[in-house]
């Protein structure tokens, strides 16, 4: 029994070994883990997704392990007697693995919950938080931007927005207004943030600070209808003076083609208004 | 049973002559559980061969990136039919019809308690497979694998075809509701004299669990399909937010169903693989009490963790706390149960044999489908893979792993009790290893695409994603797969008529199921049992045994050869009759 139980723990020992030594290196080499590294709060998410992993990989190793050592252990319950064999695994073992089990997760929900705190927490910055409007349709995100400077009376009609690419500035805290306008949708850009759900008639949000520039891609992960495999976005983060120009030059070209939509009609060469005038 | 007609026997005084009966007529018409059972297992096998035959497409459509070989709209035609078929119309009536064979005999019954429900239960259930899959004669759901509002309503998708994928559904869960009724039913009346609760086998022990968790989950989303139908023909607003309905709610009366679904396949291939592992290694099984509980409280556990494959929707975080509690906690049933069968295994005298390859193949795929969820248990981590392939792979693993592995070692166990026959095992290694393989290597390269980035349910995916080899090697693993299932249909349904002869009990069981004949005559026993403790088939042995053992003086019994080592020739239908194969220790 003891021989048993020391091989036991040599061969669980050694699978720990082996897969501490293993797993990082393929979660370093993003081929076994999210690429999750342009924010914080992504960041940490793909830190206890590395310790899970871990955990699950040990766990899994363990278990064949343990019942590959099962099987090979040669008949020697036959000789204790029926009674002897029909009360094994009564005692207080069952017991004991189970206040084991139970502690284990236990201190697996006291993680998560502080790394769930960790993963949206919005840490502490120079630039004035951002908040910007995503809106889902069949099959494309609509992204509005705020306008810094409304016109004197408060009110403006200038728009900022993009279909399919989102802007934001780098180092900022960015709260997305994530809304459907049909059925549902999800956006997920796993760099950056959690997957968040497009639901019609609730207001969902993500909250993140990109951390580095770059392009990020994203998709939609949520079945939509025939179109939901094109349905990709893409985050490009920029430093934030020129995330300002491109706001700038949004409204701007957003004005100049109301503009020529606005002489079009006058003129009367707008298709809709030759339309109307029939 | 059908009577004596010659003229030595002039005793049978029918007014009428009864008139022979087609073999298939009886079959369809009997009330009798092993008839049912049997349509239900033949049904769920040939739903088998359509799910396979979806999913092939749909993984030879995802072989390489923007590929054009099936349109984007039959791909979701396929992907609606393919979700319901593999989990509704085949994994869980599969389990549903071995349990309607098995479940009687392991209780000693002479049969179900409510047989007429119990068949209409079988015809509700072909009668929705039937529906849903007749849609493909005009247009057949394009809704997706849930249907989810408000994709799924009028306003998107008019016409027929969500109806009666919506029908469908609601006919074959009326009919696992119906079982669940009249098999809780059966357990709580027809058990042989003292067959107590806690003497149950853990297989009938599970078809309790499974029962209680069909009828409590069963009517939760025949409400939903009914407020969708209503939704989408009376002009009701439950799920339109524009008049101040909730999507929101749909999605989680489906999500509690499915899980439930889930959680049933899982606990009764638990149960099977149990039963197995305990049989071919010889030993009682390690625990039986705690495995027992440990099933019922996994059901429960994992009903209300429904929500953890909900991390990403806009719900409370109160919500998802509770979830990920509940979802953690189910390691505790889990790694008992586990922590049993490495109890049972040791030190007993193990064999070979199908049922027991394929119930160590459905370990190996449940262990990595449920550490895959364990991984995604977690709220930051789930929340950052949701609707990535990471969990559709880790969901394969274990509906394939339960399923398909549990419900095939089920399937050779219990063969003879269906048909009389043993199921081929030139056949069923290879089957074995194909699927193996395919499952194995399906769902680790699943899970490495999710976290590239794969989207869930696509028609196509795009060269620039890095996918491409991850989806190639996929695809292949499916195909052996599909080539694996072929085999073992093929070998279910050649066995069935050609079979090798069992005797009664060709594994050496000590459960009730082995005491009948194989096939068991329609009253089940000649003789019900007396039941003394968990393996009362042990104990009819042993006193056979004692009563064929010759009689020493005391003075000369300690000389006297062993009882065991005696041939006995009064038991020798009770005594395994096949085992000189299987007889050899696994070395």
């Amino acid at each position: 029994m003891q021989a048993v139980r020391s091989r036991a723990a040599l061969v669980s020992f050694a699978a720990t070994v082996a897969a501490l030594a293993v797993t990082p290196q393929f979660a370093a080499a993003d081929l076994l883990a999210p690429d999750s590294t342009a924010s914080d709060g992504a960041g940490s998410a793909r830190t206890l997704y590395v310790i899970m992993a871990i955990l699950a990989a040990l766990i899994v190793i363990v278990v064949f392990a343990a019942i590959v050592r099962a099987l090979r252990t040669r008949s020697t319950t036959i000789e204790a007697g029926e009674d002897a064999r029909r009360t094994r695994g009564t005692g207080s073992v069952q017991l004991r693995v189970g206040a084991g089990l139970g502690v284990l997760a236990i201190v697996l929900f006291v993680v998560g919950i502080i790394f769930t705190g960790k993963a949206s927490e919005v840490e502490a910055s120079a630039n004035p938080p951002i908040t910007i409007k995503a809106d889902a349709q069949q099959w494309l995100w609509r992204y509005e931007y705020p306008i810094k400077e409304p016109s004197e009376d408060g009110f403006s009609a200038d728009q900022a927005y993009s279909y399919q690419e989102l802007v934001v500035p780098v180092d900022t805290p960015i709260t997305l207004d994530i809304s459907s306008t049909d059925v549902l949708h999800s956006w997920s850009v796993p760099a950056l943030a959690p997957t968040a759900e497009a639901v019609p008639g609730i207001e969902g949000e993500v909250n993140f600070t990109a951390t580095e520039t770059g392009t990020f891609e994203g998709r939609s992960t949520r079945f939509s209808g025939p179109g939901y495999p094109t349905m990709r976005t893409r985050v490009i983060v920029v430093e934030p003076d020129e995330y300002e120009a491109f706001v700038k030059e949004r409204i701007d070209g957003i004005k100049q083609a109301r503009a020529a939509v606005q002489d079009r009609v006058q003129s009367g060469t707008a298709p809709g208004v030759r339309f109307q005038t029939k | 049973m059908t009577p004596v007609r010659t003229a030595s026997h002039p005793e049978v005084v029918s007014e009428q002559v009864p008139r022979e009966q087609k073999a298939w007529i009886t079959l369809v018409t009997s009330a009798e559980h092993k008839a049912v059972g049997r349509m239900y297992i033949a049904t769920a096998l040939l739903f088998a061969a359509a799910a396979i035959a979806e999913f092939l497409m749909m993984r030879l459509q995802l072989m390489i990136p923007e590929n054009t070989l099936i349109q984007p709209v039959i791909f979701d035609r396929l992907l609606s039919a393919f979700g319901v078929t593999s989990l509704i119309l085949f994994a869980l009536p599969l389990m549903i019809g071995l349990m309607s064979i098995v479940v009687p005999l392991q209780i000693g019954a002479r049969g179900m308690a409510l047989p007429r429900l119990h068949h209409l239960s079988y015809w509700l259930y072909a009668f929705g497979g039937t529906t849903i899959y007749a849609s493909f004669l005009w247009r057949p759901s394009e809704a997706g694998i849930l249907a989810l509002p408000p994709l799924s309503t009028s306003a998107f998708l008019p016409g027929a075809a969500v109806d009666a994928w919506l029908i469908g559904f609601a006919l074959a869960l009326l009919g696992f509701v119906c079982f669940a009724i009249s098999m809780i039913a059966t357990l709580r009346n027809s058990r042989a004299p003292g067959m107590y609760l806690q003497r149950m086998p853990l297989f009938t022990w599970a078809t309790s669990v499974v029962s209680y968790t069909l009828l409590v989950l069963g009517p939760v989303f025949l409400a939903a399909i009914a407020m969708l139908m209503i939704d989408r023909h009376y002009g009701g607003v439950f799920f339109d937010s524009g008049e101040g309905g909730k999507p929101m709610l749909y999605e989680h009366l489906a999500t509690i169903f499915i899980s439930g679904a889930v959680v049933s396949v899982l606990v009764a291939a638990l149960a099977a693989i149990s039963e197995i592992l305990s049989t071919f290694s010889r030993q009682p099984q390690f625990g039986h009490r705690t495995v027992a509980g440990s099933l019922g409280a996994l059901a429960v556990l994992a009903v209300l963790a429904w929500m953890q494959s909900m991390y990403s929707s806009p719900i409370p975080d109160g919500f998802r706390y509770f979830a990920m509690l509940m979802a953690l906690a189910a390691i505790v049933p889990v790694g008992l149960i586990i922590f049993n069968w490495i109890g049972t295994l040791t030190g007993g005298a193990k064999r070979h044999g199908m049922p027991f390859r394929f119930a160590l193949g459905a370990i190996v795929l449940i262990v990595i489908g449920l550490a895959g969820k364990l991984v995604t248990a977690v709220v930051p981590v789930g929340a950052l893979l949701a609707g990535t392939t990471f969990t559709t792979g880790t969901s394969f693993a274990l509906i394939a792993g339960a399923g398909v592995f549990g419900g095939f070692a089920a399937l050779h166990y219990w063969f003879p009790k269906l048909s009389g026959r043993m199921m081929g095992d030139a056949f069923g290694i290879t089957s074995y290893w194909l699927l193996l393989v395919g499952a194995v290597v399906y769902v680790l390269t699943t899970m490495m695409a999710g976290l590239e980035g794969m989207p869930v349910d696509v028609a196509k995916f795009y060269g620039d994603s890095g996918l491409d080899a991850l989806n190639l090697i996929a695809s292949i693993a499916a195909i052996l797969f599909v080539l694996g299932f072929i085999v073992a249909l093929l070998n279910a349904a050649a066995s069935y008529r050609h079979g090798l002869e069992a005797g009664p009990d060709p594994w050496g069981g000590s459960t009730l199921e082995w005491f009948a004949p194989s096939p068991p005559p329609v009253h089940n026993f000649d003789l019900v049992p007396d039941v003394r403790s968990a393996e009362p088939l042990d104990d009819i042995r042993e006193a056979i045994r004692r009563r064929a053992t010759r009689w020493y003086p005391p003075a000369a019994r300690t000389e006297a050869p062993a009882p065991e080592q005696e041939p006995v020739a009064v038991g020798s239908d009770a005594e395994p009759t096949s085992q000189s194969e299987d007889d050899r220790p696994v070395a």
